[in-house]
């Protein structure tokens, strides 16, 4: 099978994160619990994730919290910072896990637009948009559906000079582009374990500003101030009721330091290579529309003249091939680009792909389309 | 042997505190704390020797991880202290 959906889930998984998880499963008790070794050691293990996430994101590892996706992470930032009938400012980029909890709750959602690809018109349209009574600002680091970098750099400056608190969605670009809470002075960072930071499905991060305000999504035991019928109201702890997913943390945190051991720029540097060589090869085959700019990941979203998408990948699927088709839990997306009608192809570099991999997918298509 | 146990609420907090201590080459451990000193319930904290038990008061306030409470552990005697 070549793996080509790495937007969904990142795949295969460094052996050194199965390893870890097999070994956490069979060895770690509760931490905060007991206070016998295997409890200690699974204690141990959340504190050096936090540590090693914290030190790789820009953050205080107590406000690294562990969650089960991003879109856990993006629930507890909205509900924490809107509420019915707020204003918030969104990219046209948007995934349903920031489009849905804010529709959920009842918030005034005006979207940021521009043509796919021109960060420029996009700022421009953030910058309109971003008033004196926005309650909130999210967007997306790289869309799912099209691997645009939007300038989240840029759309952070806005919010400090505004005072609009900002949550961006790392969801595509954690473990393949820089994420920086502190350069950012974003309020909340949500990012998925299992995708580019190679955990498994599951897990999650969210890292909270230093003094951002925060409300728990669920209430329940933390194993501190037990006493207390409130949340805790420290960090982490306070966002994290109940037991942690401590075989998942343990494979986390195997992933974040495959990743650190080869370092960020090594693995952007080479899915970008990879990038320039897919979309130049689907750009040449006849019929087919790539979408493609400057600011790209190795997300590349495609259409074959009068193929309908999901059949087209189902094709692919029969010939060994492994991505998505349709609209990627991301409709904003799609009509902003102007393919809601027909959904995408969408093919996701991860970092074991390879030339070969990219070789194969382009001479099926040919063959399939010829 | 006395022992210092500096209380926090939260299990991060007291394993930061127990980086910095042994970081300032203080041994230090990290423990639940006693029931019977636990205000709310279910805290954590450091267990110092009482002798650098000055020091490392000094190391985690500079450090900015100022503790909750700090109690002497003597045999079965125990007793919040002001380090």
């Amino acid at each position: 099978m070549i793996y080509l959906d790495n937007g969904a889930t990142s795949l295969p998984k460094p052996e050194g994160v199965i390893r870890a998880m097999t070994w956490a499963a069979g060895h770690l008790a509760s931490p905060g619990r007991g206070s016998a070794k295997p409890s200690e050691q699974a204690d141990e293990l959340l504190y050096t994730l936090r540590l090693t996430a914290g030190e790789m994101f820009s953050c205080e590892p107590q406000n690294v919290i562990l969650t089960t996706s991003a879109t856990h992470g993006l629930n507890i930032a909205i509900r924490s910072l809107a509420k019915a009938g707020d204003r918030v400012v969104i990219s046209g980029m948007e995934h349903n896990a920031v489009v849905r909890p804010l529709h959920a709750l009842g918030a005034d959602i005006q979207a940021a637009r521009g043509a796919l690809f021109d960060n420029g018109a996009l700022l421009r349209d953030f910058d309109r948009l971003l008033t004196r009574d926005t309650a909130l600002c999210v967007t997306t680091q790289v869309s799912n559906v099209f691997g645009w970098v939007l300038p989240v750099r840029e759309i952070a400056a806005l919010c400090r000079e505004r005072g609009i608190p900002l949550v961006v969605d790392a969801a595509q670009s954690a473990g393949v582009l820089p994420v920086n809470l502190r350069e950012w002075d974003a309020a909340f960072v949500a990012m998925p374990g299992h995708k580019g930071l190679l955990g498994p499905q599951g897990t999650g991060l969210l890292l909270c500003g230093e003094h951002t305000r925060t409300a728990p999504l669920l209430a329940g035991g933390t194993g501190s101030v037990s006493r207390e019928r409130d949340m805790p109201d420290f960090l982490p702890d306070r966002l994290e009721a109940g037991t942690q997913n401590i075989p998942g943390a343990a494979g986390l945190l195997a992933g974040l330091r495959y990743l650190r051991t080869q370092g960020l720029d090594s693995v952007a540097r080479r899915e970008s290579d990879l990038r320039e060589m897919l979309t130049g090869r689907l750009g040449r085959i006849p019929g087919v529309r790539v979408f493609r700019g400057e600011k790209q990941t190795g997300v590349v979203s495609f259409l074959a003249e009068g193929r309908d998408c999901v059949s087209l990948a189902g094709e692919l699927a029969a010939a060994g091939i492994a991505l998505r088709a349709g609209l990627h839990c991301a409709p904003l997306a799609h009509e902003t680009a102007g393919t809601l009608e027909t959904g995408t192809v969408r093919a996701s570099l991860g970092p074991f792909s390879t030339a070969g991999d990219v070789r194969f997918l382009t001479r099926t298509l040919e063959q399939l389309l010829a | 042997m006395s022992m210092i146990f500096f209380t926090y609420r939260a299990a991060t907090q007291a394993r930061m505190g127990v980086s910095i201590l042994q970081k300032a080459g203080i041994p230090a451990r990290m423990d639940r704390s006693p029931a019977g000193i636990s205000e709310k319930g279910c805290g954590y904290g450091l267990w110092v020797r009482a002798d650098r038990g000055a020091e490392a008061a000094a190391v985690l306030r500079r450090q900015g991880r100022p503790y909750t409470r700090s109690y002497r552990f003597t045999g079965d005697e125990v007793r919040e202290v002001r380090l």
